[in-house]
């Protein structure tokens, strides 16, 4: 169950997994970037300060070496200790103190490293050998400028120093004594602040022992500390530079320590700062980093669910569109604008008996034809007319659907074009097999033919009994029963008008009328019918005009149709006119056109009316409340006829002013006449 | 004395016609259908003949061919039906008139047309 549920979206969890896992790459690749870029300024930074560090400390013992032995170096000095007179030689030396603040003491021993005179004087020191100090050892070693570890020194107040101790030369170049300063340990603290004044940062120097000075949270006098056990002073002793992150315990904080070695006096510098504070800032830039790409991974994934929801609401909506076009009861094809057929439904299918796989993508005048049966015109067309035009077209009720097999079936059907945003997109066609409905049509035909000619006899063998009858040949007859013969007879040839009407139409309908042109005179033709019918026009005195004019064409259209056009208006035209009414008939011919208005003055046909008179059985609303007579097939007949002859008709027409007819009937002109 | 044959099945037209020509002084034959026709043209001198087509025996087109082609006669025919789809034209046929929708007198002036 769940399975079928999430079977349908397995795609979309791919390609959205697929989408986030590129932006998670891109994201670690980015990070992982920035992270090494940062992280390497930020040590590069360090590195600077503690090479700067070291850089300081060595130059100040330079400059503290270079002092003391140039002031060992004093033939005074040398005169007096020559004759042993140590407390001479150290008299010369009680300004130093004053000229360089941060000299303690000064002291003289002897090469063998027992003290002779101290300067400021302090008890308990002359007179004692301090060969065990590492100053004595170290400046012994070579009779170089030494300078000392970290040592607490002897004497009142002890105090916490670094000694610079340098040999006393006599000129035949012997050691004859060692001059040593003490340089307060407040002196290196001074110098570790100059590196940095940022309280987070420990700037502080070690000793070859790993003895800490210069260290802002110990105190320069007290206790010596040691930092020997720190990896970052066990590796700076060693002479290498670099920087190790380790665990703090005082602090509980991972620290960065940052070291650079003074190689010349075996010293060294360390620098140690908690990890979380110098990578502060770039651990926030990180942060937001992965915020960005976190807000860029939500936003791709939110647009990919849009699309793929809109996508699936979209295909749903076909889907159902799809379902709903099947179900049709009718045949369906859906054109694009390319008149290629893009939908074929069950029914469409089922009426053609073409496959949709068969038709989809085909253009659909290559797969089906339409035809007009009565005139056998190809309408195909029709359905392009409706794309281009953007209009509803409906195929003519006798439209036949010809298959690439050959088989014809009679079809009925609507083209109306698809608009997407005002523009035509294509063409839907509806279409249903009439087969049933024209085989019904033709036998409703059939028997209206044949009932109407069985009429024929019976009507006709009636007509004539009542001429004879009314003829004086048979005697003569009172004049109540002519009347009534009379009124027999007019009623006998209204019956005779309606069956040949309805045999008329029912030829029409079964495409039984055919036109064979022949040249006619229409003049003479209306003139004839005009004659037909004098007698009715002089009872109701109706003034017919006729043109004169002899140049109207002798054309070639078919007789029978025609007069029968002619005979219907022009007995339209005296029936619905009016006593002392007029009747104009008027030609004009032009392209091969002829015009023939038919004007009359009678009753006219209410505006309602006029889009139905030339249906079948359609009769005005005024003609029928006045009795006059009428089939409503008349106009039927005319416009049938005229349609054979591919000519039109339309009406003008004011009620109680008059109606007038305009037909145009093509034609060739016959020049043989 | 003209003479006419009139073939026709049904009794109340032969009857009328009969009357209305027999007023102009004509010698009128009168069929039943086809076969009487032809008959009766073996044996009489026929100036015209009007003509029904739907007859029950021989139908008024199988007599009309039969009258061109095998009897080789050339005699007038005015042809009288109800049918309007009659399209069988031909030399002798001088006229195709509808039974209804003709009066009796038009058919005699017709016919008095044909004589001439």
């Amino acid at each position: 169950m769940l399975k079928k549920i999430i079977s349908p979206y397995i795609p979309y969890l791919f390609i959205l997994l697929f989408t986030l896992s590129v932006i998670i790459g891109f994201a670690k690749i980015s990070y992982d970037h920035a992270y090494k870029d940062m992280t390497g300024l930020i040590l590069r930074e360090r590195r600077s300060t503690s090479f700067l560090a070291a850089k300081i400390l060595e130059d100040r013992f330079d400059r503290i070496i270079d002092i003391v032995v140039s002031e060992a170096d004093c033939d005074e000095v040398e005169e007096s200790i020559s004759k042993g007179n140590w407390k001479e030689a150290i008299k010369l030396y009680e300004n130093l103190p004053k000229k360089f603040p941060f000299i303690e003491r000064v002291f003289l021993n002897t090469p063998e490293g027992t003290a002779t005179a101290v300067f400021p004087y302090i008890p308990g020191i002359v007179g004692n050998n301090y060969s065990y100090r590492d100053w004595y050892k170290g400046v012994s070693r070579t009779w170089q400028p030494y300078v000392s570890d970290i040592f607490k020194s002897t004497g009142v107040p002890e105090i916490n120093t670094v000694s610079i101790n340098v040999p006393i030369w006599s000129k035949e170049k012997k050691v004859i004594g060692i001059m040593g300063i003490q340089i307060k340990l407040d002196t290196l603290l001074a110098w570790s602040k100059i590196v940095s004044k940022d309280p987070s940062l420990l700037v502080f120097f070690v000793d070859k022992t790993g003895n800490v000075t210069g260290h802002p949270s110990y105190p320069p006098q007290g206790d010596i500390r040691n930092l020997s056990h720190l990896l970052a002073v066990q590796n700076v002793l060693k002479g290498e530079t670099g920087e190790k992150i380790l665990f703090d315990p005082q602090l509980k904080k991972d620290v960065l320590s940052t070291y650079y070695p003074v190689d010349p006096y075996g010293w060294g510098v360390v620098i140690l700062e908690r990890v979380d504070l110098v990578f502060e800032n770039r651990d926030h830039y990180l942060n937001n980093l992965v915020l960005l790409w976190a807000l860029i991974a939500f936003g791709v994934v939110l647009i990919i669910i849009i699309i793929l929801k809109t996508k699936s609401v979209y295909s749903r909506l076909k889907e159902k569109e799809k379902i709903l076009l099947e179900s049709i009861g009718d045949g369906v094809f859906v054109l694009d604008k390319n008149f290629k057929i893009i939908l074929w439904n069950k029914a469409a299918a089922d009426i053609t008996g073409l496959k949709s796989d068969e038709v989809i993508g085909k253009k659909y005048s290559g797969v089906l034809k339409f035809i007009n049966a009565k005139s056998g015109n190809d309408t195909t067309h029709v359905i392009e007319d409706a794309v281009k035009k953007g209009e509803i077209k409906h195929l003519d009720l006798n439209t036949i659907m010809i298959l690439p097999d050959g088989r014809k079936i009679p079809v009925g059907d609507s083209a109306a074009p698809i608009f997407s945003k005002n523009k035509v997109e294509g063409a839907i066609v509806v279409f249903h097999d009439m087969t049933q409905e024209h085989e019904l049509n033709a036998a409703k035909d059939e028997f209206i033919g044949i009932a109407a000619h069985q009429l024929r006899t019976p009507l006709g063998v009636i007509r004539w009994n009542i001429e004879t009858l009314l003829d004086n040949k048979f005697g003569q007859k009172t004049k109540e029963t002519r009347k009534s013969l009379e009124d027999v007879y007019k009623n006998n040839l209204n019956l005779i008008s309606l069956v040949n009407d309805l045999l008329d139409v029912s030829r029409i309908n079964r495409g039984k009328v055919g036109s064979k042109p022949e040249p006619i005179d229409i003049l003479a033709l209306v003139k004839e019918i005009i004659e037909e019918r004098k007698k009715d026009i002089q009872t109701r005195k109706i003034i017919v005009e006729v043109p004169t004019d002899t140049k109207i064409p002798k054309i070639h259209t078919d007789p029978n149709l025609i007069s029968q056009v002619l005979r219907n208006l022009f007995s339209n035209a005296l029936k619905y006119n009016k006593i002392n009414g007029k009747i104009s008939i008027d030609f004009k011919k032009r392209d091969k056109t002829l015009f023939i208005t038919i004007k009359d003055s009678g009753i006219g046909i209410p505006k309602k009316d006029q889009d139905k008179v030339f249906e079948k059985f359609s009769r005005a609303g005024n003609a029928v409340k006045l009795g006059i007579g009428g089939t409503g097939l008349g106009l039927f007949v005319v416009k049938s006829y005229l349609e054979i002859l591919r000519g039109s008709i339309r009406l003008e027409s004011e009620e109680d002013k008059g109606t007038s007819f305009y037909l145009e009937l093509p034609y060739e002109e016959h020049s043989h006449y | 004395m003209k003479n006419i044959l009139i073939i026709e099945d049904n009794k109340s037209y032969q009857n009328l016609l009969r009357k209305a020509c027999g007023f102009e002084s004509w010698h009128v034959f009168t069929a039943d259908d086809g076969n009487e026709g032809i008959k009766l043209i073996g044996k009489e001198k026929i100036d015209l003949i009007i003509l029904d087509i739907l007859m029950p025996g021989m139908d008024g087109i199988s007599f009309y061919y039969q009258l061109k082609n095998i009897i080789k006669k050339h005699i007038p025919i005015i042809v009288l039906t109800n049918v309007s789809d009659m399209t069988a034209y031909g030399k002798d046929i001088k006229d195709v008139l509808i039974k209804s929708n003709v009066s009796l007198q038009e058919v005699v002036r017709k016919v008095k047309e044909c004589l001439k």
